[in-house]
């Protein structure tokens, strides 16, 4: 392969990707209206999510990174995962926050995923953070393998099927942070910060060792011509510093803003149950004391 | 009124045993207060004698070419002080007041394990008799963070070296123990009411502490075992001649060392949360964010350790990723400090000698936090690192910072734990000793390691041209000095001469307040119901409002009322206060 | 002074729950008041740039910025840090003006009560955001100018070989760069030229040639700083590690070993002494004899002892 690096003008029209970004966001667009003809409100933070979210996708997979991920750099390559595993479905998620969907979808989908429901009492289950977490690690560290990683950029149809197995188990994860079904709200409690800690402790299993080793691992990259003067080892380091950068940002965020949520419910928790305390003792006269 | 002048015993007591004084009751003790004062003490004796141990390595390079120490003590004296400072003094004074300051703040009357509590205490004194015995044959000499090979068997052949790994194995137990107890009290001895969004702010810091001293102190202590083994059982983890590498030590050490260092100032951020609202008269600006933002500098802490390791053979790739992570962590400690300022902001402020300190802390810890972003840049570490400019940003951070943190605590909580207020002209001259001594000393330093000076040589020639700074630099060492003697003048004056302190002395917010000064061994007749995150700030309200708005008198004579109080507490608050 | 609200009781006019302060309620106000200043940031944020471009090497370094003037790297790092430092500076005074103005204005007096607020969300997201906007910018500013510092300049001169600098790195435009090996040992720097001389404590090197330094170590760690020619590097013993300089003017250049490699670690000075190329050629030839020179006597000597003593074997160091 001695042909150039493809500049910033390539773009990749896959109608299979194009299409499905399209449907994604025509019933997203569907869904938003409902909710706003249903209640009157913008709910401008999740569209510009998941509007930014859909942009990232597109970005991913027909931008010029795609081909330069396949045949020239492992860290573009690496880059694409990141934003198909970590950020475009972190905001794809954070798009549908409650209570957007509680107004948008349509009846029928809704009664599918209440928590009466088998869908809806699946995704409710007790136990869905330590599956999910379980299939992160799995499409995680099972597409890292040298040598399923270097079949993936070769073969175009594993490679969409490993596209669709990041995206599909990092909307899974986000869901469980971000709790976006309608209806019984899943009690939020502090595990839910482990379970952050726990899902970014899974992709630096991966960054880590892809930062530090001192050997070139994939040998599909090893063996590319060399783009932008990078050497394949700096290649190597640049992916695993990359995406470990990316996973301490998003981890970074995500925990501060989980945290902040968990202390703001807990303390309107315990609000309501002092009011309703104070009212029962409200028949003898007393000043109330949570009154400021 | 006059209810208050003549309280009505509720319980009936027969032969009741009187609080033990003696010397051996402080031994045998496990009261969290007495150990938290027992902390306390024995790390302000190690920082006079790290205190010392400075002045005499300021007094050698006040001049070109000085022989008063010689290049083996001296290079013994920078390890001694290193070592000390941050191990012996800054670490366990924050266990210290976390002990004595905890479980009062939550409303428990103890810690949760009060015997491994004691335990956590003599270890820390063992390590540090450990350590200090090593001075009568060899006292270590490589340095605080002892990289290999220099300190292997080959090149640090005398047992000092030993003296240090014994000293981080004791007080890193020591330390662990302690924050295990800080762990399970906090989640487990809260007052009822006191949900995570109420607790203190130093218990916010101490409790992340204590989450970074679990993970952080097993991977020094396997680190030194590791250097232990090497230099006696013939393993090559870090010797290069035998397929071992000296980087590891050094990875080892700092993923250690970085969360160390927020160890060491988070408790600090913690205290300045708690003084500036008082001082200010209004609660603090932005709880939330600084709770957020002490949590997430904790967890984030780990990720950035290379910051100290720019200039070891590390791919470019690998320094720019250390770089970022680095700066990252700034934001959060800045969204801190803009958060305390923002505090004062139409407040109603009352100079004490406490929000002196704090201030102090504010201007300085600002200075340090922002000369440390431009040593994340690592280009512009190549040229500051392992000269006086990181010495200089060290001590802003750490002597500005957690040392002046240290001293606010110790004049706010003085009172509470002696009965006796500092005296305040005293204290503000302290102050003024340290604030200009500091600047002087540690200032000039930065101009120092520009001008190419290394850290820790025991000497320089004359034409280097850095006679000047460094004469300022001691000059200035000397006036710190005296601004600490100051501050212990103080404390053994005020113990038998000081102003009575009522419990609340300086109309707090925070429940260790409403107990006595000192507190009775079991801090609370009654464990008051919280229901908010100012919570004696709600009681004194109560007072007021039950007294007709006569709350100061009635707050002064607490002590003797506070079993009216709390009848009176317990007759409107039915569920959860809790009764003796 | 107006007076804010009083805790426990309900401002007139306002119910009891909320507690906006004051100043949120005239958006307008606020707008005009922060106009002028970030007029005056962005102002001020030109002209140093301005000033920046123009100074090679100023008065102030050594003083407030770090050493340069020998080597290209050097003068680029004293560049940047001259930028940081401003705007470093600008933080503080920022940080540090509006505390001490808060303590003179808000100082207690009689009748005054404070404002009992206890935050604003928006505000502080601002600021948070803010704040990560001037990290993001300085981490740009350094990757701009990190090429300038990590890789070789081009050499005026012919020297063979092409190096990389700094672990990884391209290799210098030209390709042309002089090789030394510089040694760490305690408590002497030795330096390895590539014709097989050496020379201890002071290393000569030809002007205008790019010089790539191959750091090494043979029994503690130690560091090579000579700040007027560039950051320093470790030398730590198993790896090897990379620096480069290029210096432009005849000088002498003093620098310090500057990580503690034990008691004489403040006398392992280095110099590096800059000679026109055609005194250097000389030079090294010079140095190759005289070691040839002083082992050959080294032998002769060797060879008188060991036949004076006889069985007793010389330890030759």
């Amino acid at each position: 392969m001695s042909e150039a690096v493809p500049g910033w003008a390539t773009w990749t029209l896959d109608p299979g990707v194009i299409v499905a970004i399209a449907i994604t966001a025509a019933a997203y667009t569907a869904c938003y209206r409902r909710a706003r003809r249903r209640t009157g409100r913008r709910y401008v933070r999740q569209m510009l999510a998941f509007a930014g979210g859909l942009t990232l996708v597109a970005l991913a997979l027909l931008s010029p990174l795609d081909p330069i991920g396949d045949s020239w750099l492992l860290s573009a390559h690496m880059l694409q995962h990141v934003l198909l595993a970590d950020i475009a479905p972190a905001l794809l998620v954070l798009g549908t926050a409650p209570p957007l969907l509680a107004h948008g979808l349509p009846p029928r989908l809704l009664r599918a995923l209440s928590p009466g429901a088998r869908l809806g009492g699946l995704l409710r289950h007790r136990r869905r953070g330590a599956f999910v977490l379980g299939l992160w690690a799995v499409t995680q560290w099972g597409w890292s393998i040298p040598v399923v990683f270097d079949a993936g950029a070769a073969h175009p149809l594993l490679h969409a099927v490993e596209h669709l197995s990041l995206l599909s188990s990092g909307l899974l994860l986000w869901i469980v942070v971000v709790d976006p079904l309608p209806g019984q709200a899943r009690r939020a409690t502090w595990s839910r910060l482990g379970y952050l800690g726990a899902s970014r402790a899974v992709a630096a299993v991966v960054c880590l060792p892809l930062t530090w080793w001192g050997t070139t691992l994939y040998s599909r990259y090893a063996g590319a011509p060399r783009a932008f003067g990078v050497s394949a080892l700096a290649d190597q380091q640049l992916a695993g510093a990359g995406m470990c950068l990316i996973e301490f940002l998003v981890f970074g965020l995500a925990f501060i803003v989980v945290f902040l949520d968990l202390l703001g419910r807990e303390d309107q928790g315990m609000r309501l149950t002092e009011r309703a305390a104070q009212s029962l003792a409200s028949s003898s006269a007393e000043r109330p004391i949570n009154a400021r | 009124m006059s209810a208050y002048l003549a309280p009505v015993p509720q319980i009936a007591s027969h032969q009741v045993k009187r609080e033990p004084h003696d010397w051996t009751s402080w031994i045998a003790t496990t009261d969290h207060k007495r150990i938290g004062i027992l902390y306390l003490v024995t790390c302000m004796a190690f920082f006079l004698v790290g205190g010392v141990e400075a002045l005499l390595m300021r007094s050698q390079l006040a001049v070109p070419d000085n022989t008063l120490i010689d290049a083996e003590h001296y290079n013994q004296l920078v390890t001694m002080h290193g070592t000390t400072m941050i191990f012996l003094f800054v670490v366990p004074v924050w266990a210290g007041f976390a002990n004595y300051l905890v479980p009062l703040m939550i409303g428990a009357r103890d810690m949760a394990f009060p015997r491994l509590n004691a335990l956590s205490y003599w270890l820390f004194v063992a390590g540090g008799v450990v350590f200090y015995s090593s001075v009568f044959w060899n006292p270590p000499d490589a340095g605080w963070f002892s990289y290999t090979p220099l300190s292997n068997g080959t090149y640090s052949p005398t047992a000092g070296q030993d003296a240090w790994i014994y000293l981080i194995h004791l007080t890193g137990l020591a330390s662990m123990l302690g924050a295990i107890n800080i762990v399970v009290t906090i989640a487990t001895m809260r007052a009822p009411g006191m949900g995570w969004g109420r607790i203190p702010l130093f218990c916010w810091g101490v409790l992340t502490q204590a989450i970074m001293l679990i993970v952080a102190i097993p991977v020094i202590a396997g680190a030194v075992t590791m250097l232990l083994t090497d230099r006696h059982f013939h393993t090559c983890y870090f010797d290069p001649r035998c397929g071992g590498s000296p980087l590891l030590w050094q990875h080892l050490f700092w993923f250690f060392g970085h969360p160390e260092v927020y160890i060491m100032i988070l408790p600090g951020f913690g205290v300045i949360s708690e003084v500036l609202p008082v001082f200010a008269r209004k609660p603090i600006f932005g709880y939330k964010a600084i709770a957020a933002s002490t949590v997430g500098i904790a967890f984030l802490s780990v990720l950035v350790w290379a910051h100290h390791m720019f200039t070891a053979p590390i791919p470019l790739v690998v320094l720019a990723f250390f770089m970022i992570s680095s700066m990252a962590i700034a934001v959060p400690t800045g969204v801190k400090v803009i958060n305390w300022v923002a505090t004062l902001w139409r407040g109603s402020i009352i100079f004490k000698t406490p929000l002196y300190f704090a201030c102090g802390f504010l201007v300085l810890f600002t200075l340090g936090g922002l000369s440390g972003v431009m040593l994340a840049i690592f280009p512009i570490d190549w040229q500051v690192h392992g000269s006086y400019f990181i010495v200089a940003h060290f001590h802003f951070v750490l002597v500005a910072g957690a040392v002046s943190a240290v001293m606010a605590a110790l004049y706010y909580w003085f009172p509470k734990m002696s009965g006796r207020m500092l005296s305040e002209p005293l204290g503000k001259l302290s102050f003024w000793f340290q604030f200009v001594g500091f600047l002087a000393t540690f200032g000039i330093q930065h101009s120092l390691g520009l001008s190419g000076m290394p850290r820790r040589i025991y000497t320089y020639s004359a034409n280097t041209g850095w006679g000047t700074d460094n004469l300022i630099s001691t000059v200035g060492a000397f006036i710190l000095a005296t601004g600490v003697l100051l501050t212990v003048i103080n404390v053994v004056r005020s113990l038998k001469h000081g102003v009575i302190a009522g419990p609340d002395p300086w109309k707090a917010n925070t429940l260790e307040w409403f107990s006595t000064s000192p507190p009775p061994a079991h801090n609370f007749d009654v464990i008051p119901k919280v229901v908010s995150v100012e919570p004696l700030r709600d009681i004194r309200a109560q007072i007021a409002w039950r007294t007709g708005g006569q709350e100061s008198s009635a707050l002064r004579t607490a002590s003797r009322s506070a079993v009216s109080v709390a009848a009176g507490a317990r007759a409107d608050v039915s569920e959860g206060a809790e009764h003796v | 002074m107006r007076a804010a609200r009083v805790p426990g009781k309900p401002t007139e006019g306002q119910p009891a729950a909320t507690q906006s302060p004051r100043w949120r309620l005239r958006p307008a106000e606020r707008r005009r008041k922060l106009r002028p200043v970030a007029g005056r940031a962005l102002t001020l944020t030109i002209v140093v740039y301005v000033a920046d471009l123009a100074g090679a090497r100023t008065a102030w370094a050594g003083i407030i910025t770090p050493e340069s003037g020998g080597s290209s790297n050097a003068d680029s790092i004293e560049g940047l840090y001259r930028i940081v430092l401003i705007i470093a500076a600008v933080i503080f005074c920022g940080v540090a003006g509006t505390l001490v103005y808060f303590l003179a204005k808000y100082r207690a007096r009689r009748g005054q009560v404070a404002s009992q607020v206890r935050g604003n969300t928006r505000l502080e997201i601002a600021w948070t955001g803010a704040a990560a906007l001037i990290l993001v910018l300085l981490a740009a500013l350094t990757f701009s100018r990190l090429h300038g510092i990590v890789t070789p300049a081009a050499s005026a001169d012919d020297a063979a070989g092409a190096v990389f600098a700094t672990v990884d790195q391209p290799a210098a435009p030209s390709g042309h760069a002089l090789h030394i090996k510089i040694i760490g040992r305690q408590f002497v720097w030795r330096f390895e030229y590539p014709n097989g001389a050496y020379s201890y404590e002071e290393l000569v090197v030809p002007i205008g040639t790019t010089v790539v330094a191959d750091i090494y170590a043979v029994d503690v760690n130690h560091s090579w700083w000579v700040p007027k020619l560039g950051g320093k590097f470790d030398a730590i013993p198993g790896y090897v590690n990379h620096t480069w300089f290029k210096i432009t003017r005849a000088g002498v250049f003093v620098g310090q070993c500057a990580e503690l490699c034990g008691q004489h670690h403040a006398q392992m000075i280095a110099t590096v002494r800059a000679i026109p190329l055609t005194a250097w050629e000389s030079w090294l030839s010079r140095q190759k004899q005289l070691i040839a020179q002083a082992n050959a006597d080294d032998q002769v000597a060797k060879a008188k002892l060991d036949s004076q003593v006889g069985a007793a074997q010389v330890e030759n160091p």
